[in-house]
């Protein structure tokens, strides 16, 4: 076969152009699949989607739920045991309307109502980030038993009905483009009113009381309104970027429980602009005060010190009234210092101050004593050792725990707050479990009173047809 | 760590023996309220002035105390406790701070360094209190060896307070874990 010069020249071309084409668009891909990198980052995955020591995003990460344990899915793209086949539509339908490949609901543990406000270039991002940039691991993870009713995950269908809002995130043209970006880091990518926003009868935010703090288990997201006694107010936006990205501010607060993760696994990662973004949605978010609290939660307390009138007499007795001091004195004074104050470099932080003893509620100083803190940030690992159960340093009972906790609220932080060992209780049980935690045990009592209703409608019905 | 007696090894050996200031007070508060149901509150009116005697004594060793460890700030609840394990120590102990005062006054010395040459060569039974008092306040014990009662400072010991910007004694934590690789501070 022959062809004329100029149809062979042009041939040529072709291939150069078409190769030219496929070069950059596996450099598109390689942006498209950082970008997704940065995002999952952003929308923290892994931090759910991985079990501690197992593969990144392989799943089987236990979310204690108060309705029982949800396990996270694996969405490594494997075929086998992850998210390989799906398709983007499908990705798109699980990651923001709850719904998976087999046509199965999600329970709201995974945070597609926040999700479903990404914007489709972004979704396609994480596609191919989910798809070629994370390593494949075969297996499923552990499946989710919730017990009856919630077993059913049809209900979720009804529970989106009421609860998602399947719009993606809209600019508002009235506000600058930096809070736009923040907002949409907020409220989509970063989930944060998923903890922060208290939740309703039916377990979904309350988007009356948006970011007025809500409780997560044992521990407590407080609010980060803009409200300068009970919220971020009173906090510039740098530290709230400095607390975002390091996970403490002198003299204000530190990450701890969940928080910390949030900060180790997501935020410190993302980029200064972003943070600053944040920051400037954060501080305008419209102001939520709880009428109880009258000052702001770090302006509370100052150094004091017991051990002048404890040094050197008996030893720590239940029955003791300076138990909580004698306790403070020979579990947390060691590294808080006997004054409370901390060490110089803070590094152990002072105990006045700290919106963990000042706030109006004492659920994270409870969580703090029995679970500790372990966070990664800043290249610096910050650790405080647990005073449970399982605590390699001093096992505390309930009593001991309430006795400690409430002197250093009377000395270093809010005294008019009170623990009782009941509260302690409740927080090794992972917390007060919400109403409808409570629906199985109340459901056979449930179903009885339907039945006597219909009856009794049923009989009235019959009543007037015969009268 | 454990939370039960913390310096156990310091008091384990005479514990018993020693009237804590909390057992001291609830003896004569028990004594001053049996007296006071008996009706004889004449007597109760002694065992009071007994107590306020006793605070006097304590707030006078706080004063010599001043001038003997050369500081203007000492802690006032330090002070009783250890006025009471060396009172405890020895029963003349009260007697000789009356006189240790009132040799300073005296003399109007306003140097420990001074008062402690003069007593040496005059009165060396006082510049033996004078040391007792000195090395209670630095130290937290009182007494030495065998006859060491409890630690009642350890961290506000005063031997501790040149190097508190620096260097806190053992068992606190001074900064964050590998502070001790930089350089201390200089300044």
């Amino acid at each position: 076969m022959k062809f004329h010069p100029l149809i062979r020249r042009a041939g040529a071309f072709g291939l150069a152009a078409a190769l030219y084409a496929t070069v950059a668009h596996a450099d598109a891909d390689t942006d498209l699949v950082k970008r997704g990198e940065y995002l999952a980052r952003a929308a923290d995955c892994v931090a759910c989607h991985t079990a501690p020591g197992g593969k990144p995003y392989a799943g089987g990460y236990g979310i204690e739920s108060p309705l029982g344990t949800i396990y996270s899915t694996n969405i490594t793209p494997s075929k086998q045991g992850g998210i390989g086949g799906y398709s983007e539509a499908q990705f798109d339908a699980a990651l923001r309307h709850g719904i998976r490949a087999d046509g199965a609901h999600l329970y709201p543990a995974m945070p597609y109502t926040s999700y479903a406000k990404l914007a489709p270039d972004d979704v396609s991002a994480l596609y191919q980030y989910f798809m070629h940039g994370v390593e494949p691991v075969d297996g499923a993870a552990k499946a989710t038993e919730l017990p009856f009713p919630f077993s059913v995950r049809l209900a979720m269908a009804g529970w989106n009905l009421l609860f998602l809002d399947k719009a993606p995130f809209q600019p508002d043209p009235a506000k600058s483009e930096e809070w736009n970006r923040g907002a949409y880091l907020v409220e989509a990518l970063e989930h944060c009113s998923s903890c922060h926003t208290p939740r309703n009868a039916l377990m979904a935010e309350s988007t009356s009381q948006a970011y007025a703090g809500g409780a997560l288990g044992a521990w407590y997201a407080p609010n980060i309104t803009s409200d300068p006694v009970s919220g971020l107010g009173d906090w510039s936006e740098a530290e709230v970027v400095q607390y975002l990205k390091t996970g403490r501010v002198v003299g204000k607060a530190q990450a701890a429980g969940p928080m910390a993760e949030a900060v180790e696994h997501s935020l410190q990662h993302l980029s200064d602009a972003d943070l600053k973004a944040i920051a400037v949605y954060v501080k305008g978010l419209p102001e939520i005060r709880d009428a109880r609290d009258q000052q702001p939660g770090h302006s509370f307390g100052k150094a004091h010190s017991d051990e002048a009138t404890l040094r050197g007499v008996a030893g720590v007795s239940a029955s003791n009234s300076a138990a909580g001091a004698e306790l403070f004195s020979a579990v947390c004074a060691s590294c808080h210092q006997p004054t409370g104050s901390g060490t110089r470099d803070q590094y152990y932080p002072s105990l006045s101050h700290n919106t963990t003893l000042g706030r109006g509620d004492a659920r994270n100083l409870v969580a703090v004593i029995l679970h500790g803190v372990v966070r990664r940030a800043d290249g610096k690992d910050v650790f405080m050792p647990g005073f449970g159960a399982d605590s390699l340093v001093n096992p505390l009972s309930d009593a001991q725990i309430a006795d400690v906790a409430n002197y250093t609220l009377q000395h270093y932080g809010n005294p008019e707050l009170k623990v009782s060992a009941q509260d302690v209780a409740l927080a090794r049980q992972g917390g007060e479990p919400p109403l409808l935690a409570k629906l199985p045990g109340l459901l056979p009592w449930l179903v009885g009173a339907v039945v006597v209703i219909i009856g009794l409608i049923a009989w009235l019905i019959g009543r007037r047809r015969k009268g | 760590m454990s939370t039960h007696d913390r310096d156990g090894a310091v008091h384990a050996g005479d514990a018993p023996a020693m009237p804590t200031r909390r057992r001291l007070l609830i003896g004569v508060g028990l004594a001053a309220g049996s007296l006071a149901l008996s009706g004889s509150w004449g007597r109760s009116a002694l065992a009071q002035s007994a107590a306020g005697a006793e605070t006097a004594q304590s707030a006078n060793f706080l004063t010599l105390s001043h001038l003997l460890t050369g500081r203007a700030q000492l802690d006032a609840r330090q002070g009783e406790r250890l006025f009471a394990a060396l009172s405890a120590s020895d029963k003349n102990f009260a007697a000789q701070v009356t006189a240790l005062a009132d040799f300073a006054r005296q003399g109007s010395f306003s140097d420990v360094e001074k008062l402690a040459s003069v007593l040496d060569a005059q009165r060396p039974e006082l510049a033996k209190t004078l040391r007792r008092i000195v090395a209670a306040w630095y130290t937290g014990v009182v007494g030495d060896g065998p006859n060491a009662r409890a630690v009642i400072a350890y961290a506000d010991a005063l031997m501790f307070q040149p190097v508190k910007d620096v260097l806190m004694p053992p068992t606190y934590c001074q900064a964050a874990p590998n502070y001790w690789v930089a350089k201390p501070p200089m300044a």
